[in-house]
């Protein structure tokens, strides 16, 4: 048997899911938090009878005509797939607007379930509806819940495989007028009626509430911003510099530094192993997947942090703030809520774009979300923070500042050059404020956590071998004495020279950059590799091996470098499904690496005449480089013009 | 009137709406619509913040602009 | 020349679990080590893979 949970947005779905399923699925306290639908057997506990329960729940949808593409996916499922249950979950918060999709999913034949969600929420408001006769009225059984605390949910199983085993088609409740022209003003009619009749109402919605109040500070006008960038930057100075960095150094410094291989070298010597194999665990996994791990402190209490301002219900607001400025450059408000999803990673920061109506913005965030560092990128801001910039606490935050620049100065430039027509107009529903669950953010963080190692114990760990064997040796499989001999040298110089421009001089640069888009955190962990082989000195100190390749200028630069380059090759995948076309991806692509390697170049050649008042290395290519790309940024924004003047034209 | 022009903490019913058929369409599932009661909260960092039904949205000065109410 | 032997063979059968677990993931387009991730099917930390 399958149930499909359908619902307005935020009406509390996934919590629902979550509940009877087991899992431990995302949620949050803002409208389009799950675009994608997900599966999951019922939990034993709600299942007494032991049938085979299938449990689907769909992104959040206003009506069974999609605004969205999200909302789509929902159509698609409850008209396509046909489930043998709906479990509509009514927002208790609002019944009068849930009611109207209820009412369209009770036409479809399939039959339906209420879930009044948010019951204490409508008696705390101390509202009351007759739900036994708004179910007689309805056809259907109406079930009061609170998928927090798991109230009610029983009962609603219950009922709900009872009526799925029972087979009978739906009857729909019948209105004046339901086939008339105008069907959808006499269901909405229809609705006010029942309401009218079944449920009293003792608040006045339209009154101020503290929600309100709270709104009109963090939502205002001028404190708005900085109160924004002020939490932003609380939740990195405690997850970066706070608890979560002390316990990363530790890590770092202490357990991956020194404790683990100096007891992993004193075991495999006493057993006697075979000095190469002790090198490979040693210097090629251990070092590798330590430099990785090492930050997972760091990690958790990051997503601990954003877990906990997802959930109160800050998000929405910080969408309508930023709605003001973002539509300067051809983005929506709700643009910042990929951005601010993908500070955890670009993945479901990109796949959260299937909020935004208009495709061009969606277009345009898919391109300009990654550039905001997610959690993989964070290890490469820590190492080379704490190694060249020990005592400049700002540069850690300033990259977030330049990641905003980027999206600022990147989105302002792809205004320029695509064309299209830009109607759209903004509209977010504005959840009241609740208080965030700890417990809900301690298991994200956790689950997190679980992601991170199963990540640092997988692919990162097979790159790893991987690259300690191809520094190791030549490409006649013969151990070299000096790594520059090696198979990752030489694939390592073969891109060197385009790193050239950028003032990065060194096959090993190139090689890490290159690992680094099949995950982020491989940059660290390949010179974690490298420099383990190479140099007696730990990664993590400041002044570090790693300085011999860097002066901190260029360090700044192969920074931005990393950040602003296409992102991994799972984020492309994303980027891919949501671009909707190969071109766009190749567009978007394009663009990003245009814009690290610029960015990363400006910082390199302008930064050095600046600091150490001479050129870096590279001065001229870059120079010509740079020549090149203005002539061509001129040349296509005045095509664009044109295009733009015959469009004029013709409309 | 149009809604943009309102005063803040009024009710108001809605006389028309106008703009292009899909947001015309979804504020009408929202329950934005002729005859329907329509709050302006307040206006915050250019947005409108408006009451329909039991929700607050958050709208731009396009989409308040497109909405016409009367007291 | 026994541990490396054993060593050696624990060592091949970690890389070839980790390596296939790798494999996996990039075919179905795993996302790994995510944060407010709204799909876990995609994630691959996920446990009871479907």
């Amino acid at each position: 048997m399958k149930i499909a949970l359908a619902g307005n947005p935020n009406s509390g779905k996934t919590t629902l899911y979550n509940a009877i399923t087991g899992k431990n699925e995302f949620v949050g306290n803002w409208p389009g938090v799950t675009v994608e639908k997900k599966e999951a057997d019922l939990k034993r506990k709600y299942n007494s009878e032991g049938a085979d329960v299938r449990v689907v729940d769909l992104p959040g949808a206003y009506s069974i005509s999609p605004f969205t593409s999200e909302e789509a996916i929902t159509r698609d499922f409850v008209l396509g797939e046909k489930p043998d249950v709906i479990i509509n979950i009514v927002d208790g918060a609002n019944v009068s607007r849930s009611l109207f999709f209820t009412s369209q999913l009770l036409e479809l034949g399939i039959p339906v379930v209420v879930a009044l969600n948010k019951s204490d929420i409508l008696a705390k408001r101390g509202d009351k509806l007759d739900f036994n006769s708004l179910g007689k009225e309805l056809n259907c059984r109406i079930v009061p819940t609170t998928a927090t605390s798991g109230t009610g949910l029983l009962e609603l199983v219950k009922a709900a495989i009872e009526v799925g085993k029972e087979q009978k088609k739906q009857i729909s409740p019948s209105f004046d007028g339901k086939d008339s022209n105008d069907s959808k003003l006499a269901r909405q009619k229809y609705i006010d009626q029942i309401i009218e009749k079944y449920q009293v109402k003792s608040r006045d919605a339209s009154k101020v509430n503290i929600s309100d109040k709270i709104d009109r500070i963090v939502a205002h006008k001028w404190l708005g911003l900085p109160i924004f960038f002020l939490v932003m930057w609380a939740v990195y100075a405690i997850s970066i510099g706070g608890i979560g960095g002390y316990f990363s150094g530790y890590f770092n410094e202490t357990l991956f530094g020194e404790i683990i291989p100096t007891a992993a070298n004193g075991f495999l010597e006493s057993i006697s192993v075979h000095p190469i194999l002790q090198a490979l665990i040693v210097d090629g996994m251990i070092a590798g997947v330590g430099a990785v791990i090492g930050f997972l402190p760091l990690i958790m209490v990051l997503f601990f942090c954003l877990s906990l301002l997802e959930d109160c219900g800050y998000m929405a607001r910080v969408a309508v703030l930023m709605d003001r400025f973002f539509k300067k450059f051809g983005l929506s408000g709700k643009s910042i809520i990929p951005m601010i999803v993908g500070s955890g990673c670009a993945i479901p920061g990109v796949m959260a774009t299937r909020t935004i109506e208009d495709i061009n913005q969606r277009r345009m965030t898919v391109m300009l979300a990654p550039f905001i560092p997610c959690g993989a990128k964070l290890p490469i801001i820590t190492l080379f923070v704490a190694v060249f910039f020990p005592n400049h606490l700002w540069v850690g935050p300033s990259v977030y500042i330049l990641s905003i620049a980027m999206i600022v100065l990147g989105g302002m430039l792809l205004k320029k050059i695509f064309v299209w027509e830009n109607t759209s107009q903004f509209i977010m529903e504005l959840p009241e404020y609740k208080v965030p669950g700890i417990g809900h953010a301690a298991f994200q963080m956790l689950d997190k956590a679980k992601a991170f190692i199963y990540k640092a114990t997988t692919i990162i760990l097979v790159c790893n071998t991987f690259v300690w064997f191809a520094q190791a040796y030549s490409w006649s499989f013969q151990p070299v004495a000096d790594q520059s001999m090696s198979i990752l040298a030489s694939i390592g110089t073969f891109i060197a020279p385009l790193l050239l421009p950028l003032g990065f001089v060194g096959w090993q640069l190139g090689a890490a950059a290159l690992t680094g888009f099949i995950a982020k955190e491989n940059v660290v962990a390949t010179f974690a590799v490298l420099l383990a082989v190479a140099s007696e000195e730990a990664l993590h100190l400041p002044g570090g091996a790693l300085s011999q390749f860097f002066t901190p200028v260029t360090a700044f630069a192969y920074l931005a470098f990393n950040l602003f380059t296409p992102p991994c090759f799972a984020a492309i995948g994303a980027m891919n499904s949501e671009m909707g076309s190969r071109k766009w991806l190749w567009k978007g692509l394009a663009f990003q690496f245009g814009v690290g390697y610029i960015v990363a170049m400006a910082v390199t050649q302008v930064g050095s005449l600046i600091v150490y008042g001479s050129p870096a290395v590279g001065f001229i290519p870059a120079i010509i480089i740079a020549a090149v790309t203005t002539v061509y940024l001129v040349l296509k924004i005045k095509k664009s013009n044109t295009q733009r003047a015959n469009m004029e034209i013709a409309a | 009137m149009k809604l943009s022009k309102a005063k803040i903490g009024q009710t108001f019913t809605v006389q028309n709406v106008e703009g292009k058929d899909k947001v015309k369409n979804f504020l009408f599932t929202l329950g934005c619509f002729e005859g329907e009661e329509i709050t302006l909260v307040s206006k915050l960092a250019g947005a409108f913040i408006i009451n329909i039904k039991d929700s607050r949205y958050a709208i731009d000065e396009a989409m308040a602009n497109s909405i016409c109410v009367s007291i | 020349m026994l541990s490396t032997i054993i060593v050696g063979a624990v060592l091949a059968v970690l890389l070839f679990i980790a390596f296939k677990r790798s494999v996996n993931d990039l075919k179905q387009g795993g996302c790994s080590g995510c944060s407010s991730c709204s799909s876990k099917d995609k994630c691959s930390g996920k446990v009871d893979r479907q």
